[in-house]
């Protein structure tokens, strides 16, 4: 009679990276059926990075609200970004996501001056 | 005078509560096993808003309490009477309102609570309102200072049909009546059964308006086929006015008095032995 011998084994993989202190970026976008939502991420976003962000709560089919870093508002006027937010975002958010984004803004400046 | 409920008589002071960072999930699974269909939100010791079932169910069961309620909390007086609470519930279709008293917000009232409350202003036997839904309503339109007049309706030898035919036949005329009445007074009127055999219209409107829709339903009842072939008919006595002016005197008891005149004038019209109608046409401000 043949006996079969069993071994098992178990392998462990690690990787580290350092936390993102928030861990979201410049923008987050709540979808309505999201797993957490706006008030919840506003405590949390408030106790992480206190006065930094700002949840703006949106009328829209799909998107419940945005979360704006202060920053940027203070380059772009907040109506004209969380348009512009809503516009991009919502070509590719769905009721259930929570999609966060990096937004760059370059302000383009030129004047003349008197010589 | 008559006594209307006020949302202060019947309101929750004590009641289940969760808290705003509670989960969904344990939050539905607390009001089932407290057999309640909705419970106030508390955030560190504040009454902030009311959660029901329905708002738990169309939310993600991961997200916290905060983030499931719907719109902002409807915050009512507890001075306010049963019948405005239950107007605001139909305007703003929720199910539990917050109370006010006494400056803070004390305790939360659900709807099925007023609803069960309403019940007892409702007679069992023939599903109309009680004398207080005319009272009310006929306060809130002299305070507007919109015209009214009042129709009072009594069943002609009521006694006699209960003692010739029986009480179960007389409760049959009863519920005859009512559904003639009913069926025939316009949405924008008010119908109520007064007591016993006595049925009441508040009408917003002038006297005349008042006074032609006690012709049409008495002519109705009149004209009705009723069971055990009874003859069966009714008398009634209209007033009606409007207060003309700011006055410090107390509405509730000009409506006692204009129900007290119509209700003689109906009582004139039984002796006389006929479907007859008179009107007393009362200026509110004398008699108020």
């Amino acid at each position: 009679m043949n006996v079969m011998k069993e071994a098992k084994k178990a392998e462990i993989q690690m990787h580290l990276t350092e936390f993102e202190m928030p861990p979201m970026q410049d923008v987050v976008i709540v979808g309505r059926n999201a797993p957490i939502g706006p008030e919840a991420l506003k405590r949390m976003v408030d106790v992480l990075s206190p006065d930094q962000y700002k949840i703006i709560k949106v009328d829209h089919p799909v998107i419940e609200a945005i979360v704006v870093r202060n920053a940027l508002m203070n380059m772009i006027p907040e109506e004209k970004l969380s348009k512009f937010i809503l516009e991009e975002g919502g070509k590719i958010v769905d009721a259930s996501s929570i999609i966060k984004a990096h937004v760059n803004i370059t302000v383009h400046v030129s004047k003349s001056i008197d010589l | 005078m008559i006594n209307i409920k006020r949302v202060a008589d019947i309101y929750l002071k004590e009641f289940p509560a969760v808290d705003v960072l509670d989960g969904v999930s344990k939050t539905m699974a607390f009001l089932l096993e407290t057999d309640n269909s909705c419970c106030a939100v508390m955030d560190e010791g504040n009454l902030v808003g009311v959660i029901t079932y329905k708002d738990l169910m169309r939310t993600h069961p991961n997200r916290i309490i905060a983030d499931a309620m719907r719109g902002r909390p409807v915050t009512v007086p507890a001075e306010i009477s049963f019948w405005q609470a239950k107007e605001l519930f139909e305007d703003t279709g929720v199910e539990a309102v917050l109370v006010q008293e006494e400056g803070r917000l004390s305790g939360i009232l659900p709807r099925n609570l007023l609803e069960i409350q309403l019940g007892s202003h409702i007679d069992l036997l023939t599903g109309l309102y009680r004398s207080d839904y005319i009272y009310y309503h006929g306060v809130r339109l002299l305070e507007d200072k919109q015209e009214i007049s009042i129709v009072f309706f009594d069943i002609n030898n009521f006694g006699v049909i209960d003692k010739t035919y029986g009480h179960t036949v007389g409760d049959i005329i009863l519920i005859e009546v009512s559904r003639l009445l009913r069926e025939n007074t316009p949405s924008e009127a008010f119908l109520c059964r007064f007591g016993g055999d006595e049925f009441a219209v508040l009408l917003p409107a002038y006297l005349d308006e008042g006074a032609a829709l006690a012709y049409r339903l008495t002519d109705i009842v009149g004209q009705h086929s009723f069971s055990h072939d009874i003859d069966v008919s009714v008398s009634a006595g209209v007033t009606g006015g409007r207060r003309h002016e700011e006055r410090d005197d107390d509405p509730w008891s000009t409506m006692e008095q204009l129900i007290t005149i119509a209700s003689l004038r109906s009582t004139e019209a039984k002796k006389s032995n006929a479907t007859l109608i008179t009107v007393g046409n009362q200026p509110i401000n004398e008699i108020a």
